[in-house]
C-alpha cells in the first residue's frame, strides 16, 4: 500500500529496518504469512501512524490497541462477532441467549460504554447507545481493533471502556478468488457465506454474502417446573442475512477512493427467560450502511494528506410480541473531513471534523427532532528518537444546546531494549472520555430526561510489553497493562413516584484492573505452524457512591481469562479457543451471583489442494465441554453443539498481469 | 367400603389440618405459617421474583423461600400477589401467566394454575378463588374463578380493562378497572358480572371500612398511558349503590397508592408524592399532613401487630427493605428482603 510503503520510507532508522527485514525473512518461512503477521498486532512499536484509506484515526502510541487474530476471526468466519470477542478478549459478552442480542462490556464499562467504529464511522444504534454483536457476522469486516480504555479525544463518543474498530483492509495485489461455504450443525442450524475478492493494481473489490439460520431449539435445564426437565428452548428461531461489499480504486498514484456497503437483515424470536412465558416476542432488525471514504496527498506538500468520508446509516428494530407493535427507525449521515501533515519524519499533526445528524422516527419520542452532533479533534505524534513517542490529542464536540466536556488524551511509548531478536518497552496513557445520553435516554416519553449529562471518564494506565524471537521459528510476546478509570455520571434508569422510569445521573464508579497476554508462535521449515495464547484479566469496578458503595458493579467478573490454540501441519489444523469467566454479581449488593463457567470451543480442518481449487472440511464443536452456564440470569446458554461444513476456495493467479 | 372412606377422609382432614398454616411457623427449619408473607417481583424478564417471610417472632426475614424449599427452583417472573387460603399459598407470577400453588406448611410445590393472562390478584371465598387478568393490553381484562380444589378455572367472567384490586362483600365481587375507571360488580352466588359503577381515573385499590363502605383509590391516569389526571378517594355505598365521597389530589404530577385499612375498619392509609397520609373513614377532606416520608413501592397493615409495613424496592436491582412504623409513623424495624418487594399478605394466629 502506497502510504504504508511511503512512510515506512520516512522512517529513517537502520535498525528498525533490520528487524523488519528480519521478521519478513521469518514470514516468508510461513505458508499462512497473511495470517501469521507476527508483528502486525504490535501497535506500540515506534512506526509512523498507519493511514490506511480505512483508518480514519491515528495509530496511538502508548495506547493499548488489540488487533483481533486473523486465525481466530477465520476460525468464527461464519459466527456472530459475539462468539469471536468473548474467547478472543477479556471482554464479557451479556447474551440473552443464543443469536439473541449481545453486548461487549470492556473493562467494567457496559456495553453502551463501547464504541463501535466501522471504516471510520460510529454504528453504536442511536436509540440504545449499544452495539448488538449477534447483528455482525465476523466476516464482514477485514481486521478487528480493540483500543481499551477512555480515548474520546480520538475515537469520539462513547469510547469510555473500548473502541472496537472494524476496517476494510483493501490489499492492490492481482487476485481473483471466489469462496464458498457450507456449514450445518445442531438443532438445523445453518450457515453459509461466499465471498469474491477482485483486484488488480488500481482496485480491490471484495464482496461477501453471509447467513445464517437456526429454529435454535438447544436443550436446557427448566428449573420452573417439577423435576427440573431438560426442555428444547422455545421461541428461540432466528435467521439472518448480511452482505457487505467494500470497493476501493487507486484513482491517481495519490488518491484513493473507497466504496463501502453493509446490508444486514435479522428475524429472531425472543426467548423467555426461565419460568417466562411464551408472549410471541418477535424482533427484525434492518441495518443499512453505505459510505464512501476518499484519501489523497497533496501533489507539491506530499507530507500532507487529506481524508474525506460520508456515510448514510439506516437502523430499523421492529419489535412485536401478543400486545407490543412498535418500530424504532433512525436515519443518519455522518462525515467526516481530516487532514493529517508530517514534518521531518518525526512530528505528525492531524486535525478532523466529525458530523452526525439523526433522524429519528420513533413513537415515543414526544419531542422528536433531529439532532446534530460535531466533533473537533486535533491530535500530534512526536517521535524525536527511535526509542520514544509521545501523543497529545484534543477534541470537543458540540451538539446543540447540549456540549460535553472537553477530552484529552496524552500517551507514550518508550522502548527500554530493542535489538534484532528482543525488545521490550512501556507505554503509558493518561485519557478522558465521554458518552453523550442516548436518543432514547433524552427523547423517551415517558421518563426521557434533557437534562442529563454526559458520562464523563478520566483513565491512567500503563503497560510493559516485551517480545522475544527464541529462534527463527519461535517467537514470544508478553504484555501487562494495569490500568484505572474513573466514571462520573453514570447514567441509570431509575423508577419515579409518578409511576414510570427515567434516566439521572447517578454513579460515580471506579474500575481498576490488570491484563496480561502471553503469546507464543512458531512456523517451522516442515511447514508445522503453531500458535498459543493466553489472557488473563482482572476488573475491579465498584461504585463510588450510593448504598452500594465499594460493591463490585454487576455482570462485571472479577476475573476472566481466554486461551487460544492452533496448530497447523500439512493441511490439517485445529483450532482451540476458551474462555474462563469468574462469579458476576446480578445484585448491586452483590448478595447474589451467577456461578464461575469455563467455555471452550473446537475447530478441525483439513484442507486439500487440486490445482488453483483449495477445498477445506470442518468440523466445528462449540462449548464442547457441555458447560450449563448463563450469562444473564436465567437465561439459559445452549450447551455442545456440532457443526460440520465444506469451503470451497478458487484462486485465479493473476501475477502474470503483473 | 363407605366406612373406610370417611375413615380416609377424616385422616385426610386430621392431616390437613395438622399441616395448615395456623402452626406456629419455625423458618429456621423450613415451616411458615402465621407472620407476613411478601411478595417480591424480581427484575422484569429475569424470572427471579421471589417470596420473602417474616416471623412475627423474631421480625427476622427469610428471603427466596420457594427455591430453598424446592431446591433451587425458579419461581417466575414478576411475583405480583401473595395470599394464604386454607393450608396453601398461592403466588400470582404476572408475567409468567401463572398462579404458583404452594403447601404453606414447608413452601413446597403443590401444583399450577397456568395459562393465565397478565394475572394481577386474587380473593378467595371457600373454594373458589377470584383471578384478575389484564390480558391484552387496550381489551378488556377478565375474572377467572378458579376451583380450589383441583386448581382448574371453572369460569371466566370479562370485565373492564385492566382489572386490579378486587374485594368481595357481601357475596358480591367488587373489581377495579383501572384503565376503564370502573368497579366491575359480580354476583358471587350465580357468578355473573352484576353490574359496573364509574369512579375516577385509574381505579386500583379497594377497602372495606367499618361503616360497611367501600373505599375505592382512583390513582389518576399515569403519563406512561397518556395525558395524567388527578387521582382522587372515592368512598362508595354498596347498600345503594351510590357514591358518597370524592375527594380529588392536588396534583396530576403524582399518583397516589397503596390504599389500606386497618384491622377496626375506621383509619385509612394511602402513599401519595412520597409520603404517607392517614386519614378517618369519617373524614370528609384529604388531610394536609403526612405521617412518613419514605420511598415506597407496597403498603400493608398487619393486623396482627397494627403496624403499618412499607416496602422499599430501591433500585430493582438487588433486595429491597421491608420497614415498618407504628400506625403514629414512629419507625419501628426494618428487614431485608428480595427483589423488588411490593405488597404483603399477612397470616394470623
Amino acid at each position: 500500500m502506497f502510504n504504508r510503503l511511503s512512510e515506512a520510507r520516512a522512517l529513517n532508522n537502520k535498525n528498525v529496518k533490520k528487524i523488519y527485514i528480519y521478521l519478513a525473512l521469518i514470514i516468508l518461512q510461513i505458508s499462512l504469512s497473511a495470517s501469521l503477521n507476527l508483528f502486525a498486532q504490535d501497535t506500540t512499536k515506534i512506526t509512523l501512524p498507519e493511514w490506511a484509506i480505512s483508518e480514519s484515526y491515528p495509530r496511538v502510541p502508548g495506547m493499548k490497541i488489540q488487533t483481533i487474530d486473523s486465525l481466530q476471526q477465520r476460525a468464527f468466519y461464519g459466527q456472530p462477532l459475539s462468539f469471536l470477542l468473548e474467547t478472543a478478549t477479556g471482554a464479557y459478552i451479556r447474551s440473552v441467549g443464543n443469536g439473541a442480542s449481545a453486548g461487549l462490556s470492556v473493562r467494567g464499562a457496559g456495553a453502551e460504554k463501547t464504541n463501535f467504529l466501522w471504516n471510520g464511522f460510529h454504528i453504536n444504534s442511536g436509540s440504545l447507545g449499544s452495539m448488538d454483536l449477534s447483528l455482525l457476522p465476523t466476516g464482514f469486516t477485514d481486521k478487528i481493533d480493540i483500543a481499551y480504555g477512555p480515548s474520546s479525544s480520538v475515537f469520539g463518543n462513547a469510547g469510555i471502556g473500548a473502541s472496537v474498530l472494524l476496517q476494510s483492509m483493501p490489499h492492490y495485489t492481482p487476485k481473483l478468488q471466489i469462496t464458498a461455504g457450507q456449514q450445518f450443525g445442531s438443532y438445523l442450524a445453518g450457515n453459509s457465506f461466499a465471498s469474491l475478492e477482485y483486484a488488480g493494481a488500481k482496485h480491490a473489490l471484495h464482496t461477501r454474502i453471509m447467513g445464517g439460520w437456526s429454529p435454535n431449539a438447544f436443550l436446557y435445564e427448566d428449573k420452573s417446573l417439577p423435576d427440573f426437565p431438560w426442555l428444547p428452548m422455545p421461541q428461540a428461531s432466528y435467521h439472518q442475512i448480511s452482505v457487505a461489499n467494500d470497493a476501493f480504486f487507486r484513482l491517481t498514484p495519490r488518491a484513493e477512493l473507497g466504496v463501502l456497503v453493509h446490508l444486514n437483515h435479522q428475524r429472531r424470536e425472543i426467548p423467555p427467560p426461565i419460568g417466562g412465558t411464551l408472549n410471541e416476542a418477535l424482533q427484525l432488525d434492518q441495518n443499512i450502511r453505505v459510505a464512501a471514504v476518499s484519501q489523497f496527498t497533496h501533489p507539491k506538500y506530499h507530507s500532507l494528506i487529506t481524508r474525506i468520508g460520508i456515510g448514510y446509516f439506516y437502523d430499523k428494530i421492529r419489535y412485536t410480541d401478543k400486545d407490543i407493535k412498535d418500530t424504532a427507525e433512525t436515519h443518519q449521515i455522518q462525515a467526516y473531513l481530516s487532514q493529517k501533515w508530517t514534518k521531518w519524519g518525526k512530528l505528525h499533526l492531524q486535525w478532523g471534523l466529525h458530523y452526525q445528524g439523526w433522524i429519528p422516527h420513533i413513537r415515543q419520542y414526544q419531542n422528536q427532532s433531529t439532532e446534530h452532533r460535531l466533533a473537533l479533534s486535533a491530535s500530534a505524534t512526536w517521535m524525536p528518537y527511535s526509542w520514544i513517542s509521545v501523543f497529545v490529542s484534543l477534541s470537543q464536540q458540540l451538539v446543540s444546546g447540549y456540549n460535553p466536556p472537553p477530552t484529552a488524551s496524552i500517551s507514550s511509548s518508550w522502548y527500554l531494549i530493542r535489538n534484532k531478536k528482543s525488545s521490550l518497552s512501556i507505554q503509558m496513557q493518561l485519557s478522558n472520555g465521554y458518552r453523550l445520553p442516548t436518543l432514547n435516554d433524552r427523547f423517551w416519553t415517558p421518563g426521557g430526561n434533557p437534562q442529563l449529562k454526559a458520562e464523563y471518564s478520566y483513565n491512567i494506565e500503563t503497560g510493559v510489553e516485551w517480545k522475544q524471537i527464541l529462534s527463527p521459528s519461535l517467537t514470544l510476546e508478553n504484555k501487562a497493562t494495569g490500568y484505572c478509570m474513573w466514571i462520573n455520571d453514570w447514567i441509570a434508569w431509575q423508577p419515579q413516584t409518578q409511576g414510570y422510569w427515567t434516566p439521572i445521573n447517578l454513579k460515580y464508579v471506579r474500575n481498576a484492573g490488570l491484563e496480561y497476554h502471553f503469546k507464543l508462535q512458531a512456523a517451522y521449515p516442515n511447514g508445522l505452524i503453531w500458535q498459543a495464547e493466553v489472557g488473563y484479566q482482572f476488573t475491579n469496578a465498584i461504585n463510588l457512591n450510593g448504598t452500594d458503595k465499594h460493591l463490585q458493579l454487576i455482570y462485571v467478573p472479577p476475573h476472566t481469562a481466554n486461551l487460544f490454540v492452533f496448530i497447523s501441519y500439512k493441511g490439517f489444523s485445529l483450532s482451540l479457543s476458551g474462555k474462563f469467566s469468574d462469579l458476576r454479581y446480578i445484585r448491586t449488593n452483590n448478595s447474589r451471583s451467577l456461578p464461575p463457567y469455563a467455555i471452550a470451543h473446537l475447530v478441525l480442518q483439513k484442507t486439500f489442494k487440486i490445482k488453483n481449487v483449495q477445498l477445506s472440511a470442518q468440523c466445528l464443536l462449540f462449548n464442547f465441554t457441555n458447560t450449563n452456564y448463563q450469562s444473564i440470569e436465567n437465561r439459559p446458554m445452549p450447551g455442545i453443539t456440532a457443526h460440520g461444513g465444506i469451503i470451497i476456495e478458487w484462486n485465479k493467479n493473476k501475477n502474470k498481469n503483473k | 367400603m363407605k366406612q373406610t372412606r370417611f375413615i380416609l377422609l377424616s385422616l385426610c382432614s386430621v392431616f390437613v389440618l395438622l399441616s395448615s398454616c395456623s402452626k406456629e411457623a419455625n423458618p429456621e427449619e423450613g415451616i411458615y405459617g402465621p407472620g407476613i408473607f411478601i411478595a417480591n417481583e424480581g427484575t422484569f424478564n429475569q424470572s427471579n421474583g421471589s417470596v420473602s417471610f417474616i416471623s412475627r417472632s423474631t421480625y427476622q426475614s427469610y428471603n427466596d423461600i420457594y427455591a430453598k424449599a424446592n431446591g433451587g427452583a425458579v419461581l417466575g417472573d414478576v411475583v405480583q400477589s401473595v395470599y394464604v387460603h386454607k393450608d396453601k399459598v398461592y403466588v400470582v407470577v404476572n408475567n409468567s401467566q401463572k398462579v404458583q400453588v404452594v403447601n404453606c406448611e414447608n413452601f413446597t410445590y403443590s401444583g399450577v394454575i397456568s395459562d393465565r393472562n397478565l394475572p394481577r390478584y386474587m380473593a378467595f371465598n371457600n373454594q373458589r378463588g377470584y383471578l384478575t387478568e389484564w390480558q391484552n393490553f387496550g381489551e378488556n381484562g377478565r375474572v377467572s374463578i378458579i376451583n380450589l380444589i383441583n386448581n382448574s378455572v371453572a369460569k371466566q367472567i370479562t370485565v373492564g380493562k385492566l382489572p386490579e384490586q378486587l374485594l368481595i362483600y357481601d357475596k358480591m365481587l367488587y373489581v377495579t378497572n383501572s384503565n376503564d375507571s370502573t368497579v366491575s360488580v359480580i354476583d358471587l352466588t350465580y357468578e355473573i358480572l352484576d353490574h359496573t359503577f364509574t369512579v375516577g381515573d385509574w381505579p386500583t385499590g379497594i377497602v372495606q371500612d367499618a361503616n360497611h363502605k367501600l373505599w375505592i383509590l382512583c390513582s389518576g391516569i399515569p403519563a406512561w398511558a397518556g395525558t395524567s389526571t388527578n387521582g382522587s378517594l372515592v368512598r362508595y355505598n354498596p347498600d345503594t349503590d351510590e357514591i358518597e365521597l370524592r375527594l380529588t389530589f392536588p396534583s396530576s404530577d403524582f399518583q397516589p397508592a397503596y390504599l389500606c385499612i386497618n384491622k377496626t375498619g375506621n383509619s385509612l392509609f394511602y402513599y401519595y408524592d412520597g409520603k404517607v397520609y392517614n386519614m378517618g373513614v369519617n373524614e370528609t377532606v384529604l388531610p394536609s399532613n403526612s405521617i412518613i416520608t419514605t420511598a415506597a413501592y407496597g403498603m400493608g397493615i398487619d393486623p396482627a401487630s397494627g403496624y403499618l409495613f412499607v416496602t422499599d424496592a430501591g433500585d430493582f436491582m438487588s433486595e429491597g427493605t421491608v420497614k415498618w412504623y407504628n400506625v403514629n409513623g414512629t419507625f419501628v424495624g426494618s428487614a431485608t428482603v428480595g427483589v423488588a418487594p411490593n405488597g404483603f399478605f399477612f397470616l394470623e394466629e
